[in-house]
């Protein structure tokens, strides 16, 4: 099990863990576990496909900015919807609706991770937080066809901010 | 500060024949916590999908609606992220706030 796939089943484990009705917290924690295990699961491939020796792997890990990983994810899916940012001159039409879903997936996530931790107005329902969840769970099983494209690695390139706007 | 949709559009971007799981849509524009302007969906469905156990199914269908509301926002010339939100019936009218 890598921990990409043990937050999501976290996630999965709080969203389910009041079966009546559910604290706050639960639901807050559920997503925000949602939100890491994709981040986790794009950064541990990013760094296992930029970096030959093993034992660097976690120290590059560390370079990654949620904000560079959440902007390559959303300049992806502008690609895909038609839209020609930067970085449209490195990937290979069409962008496949898999990748470009894993990326509006990631960038949704990550701003409701931010409400889950820090927005305390914010009120989270079941529905909603199962929602994010099975979206989440969609993203892994869709990243996991992606990850060697060729799309995918300029994503995971511009992720770790090694793709830059000149 | 955020921005009201013009009504021909919100039509639009609210239309149904998304499924027969769908009942509702809104289309809001939301600020994110980065103060940035978003287009906010929230997708009411039944109960027995928002409800049920997350699962590589329901999340597949989750996402093929959440990539058709946005496809309609970029034709229709949103330039804005839309986030899509989904809630369950029964939660719909209960829910006062929610988080873009």
């Amino acid at each position: 099990m890598t921990l990409a796939s043990d937050l999501l089943d976290q996630a999965q484990h709080l969203a389910l863990v009041d079966p009546g009705r559910p604290r706050q917290a639960s639901l807050r924690r559920a997503v925000s576990a949602a939100y890491y295990s994709l981040f986790h699961l794009i950064v541990d491939d990013a760094v296992r496909y930029l970096v030959p020796t093993a034992s660097l792997r976690a120290a590059v890990a560390r370079t990654f900015e949620h904000k560079d990983v959440k902007s390559a994810a959303r300049t992806i899916s502008e690609i895909q919807r038609g839209s020609a940012p930067w970085l449209a001159s490195h990937v290979r039409l069409p962008i496949s609706v898999a990748l470009a879903s894993v990326c509006d997936t990631l960038v949704d996530l990550h701003d409701q991770r931010h409400a889950a931790d820090y927005d305390l107005s914010a009120t989270f329902t079941r529905g909603v937080v199962n929602s994010k969840l099975a979206m989440a769970v969609s993203a892994h099983g869709n990243w996991s066809r992606e990850r060697r494209s060729h799309n995918a690695r300029v994503f995971m390139l511009a992720a770790g901010g090694l793709l830059v706007k000149r | 500060m955020s921005y009201l949709l013009e009504p021909k559009l919100k039509a639009e971007l609210e239309k149904l024949g998304l499924g027969a799981d769908v009942e509702r849509v809104s289309a809001t524009i939301r600020q994110n916590y980065q103060g940035e302007d978003v287009l906010a969906f929230d997708v009411v469905v039944k109960d027995e999908l928002a409800l049920a156990k997350p699962s590589r199914q329901t999340g597949d269908l989750f996402t093929g609606i959440a990539m058709t509301l946005r496809q309609r926002a970029a034709k229709a010339g949103v330039p804005l992220f839309a986030s899509v939100n989904f809630l369950a019936h029964s939660e719909a009218t209960r829910t006062t706030k929610k988080s873009a």
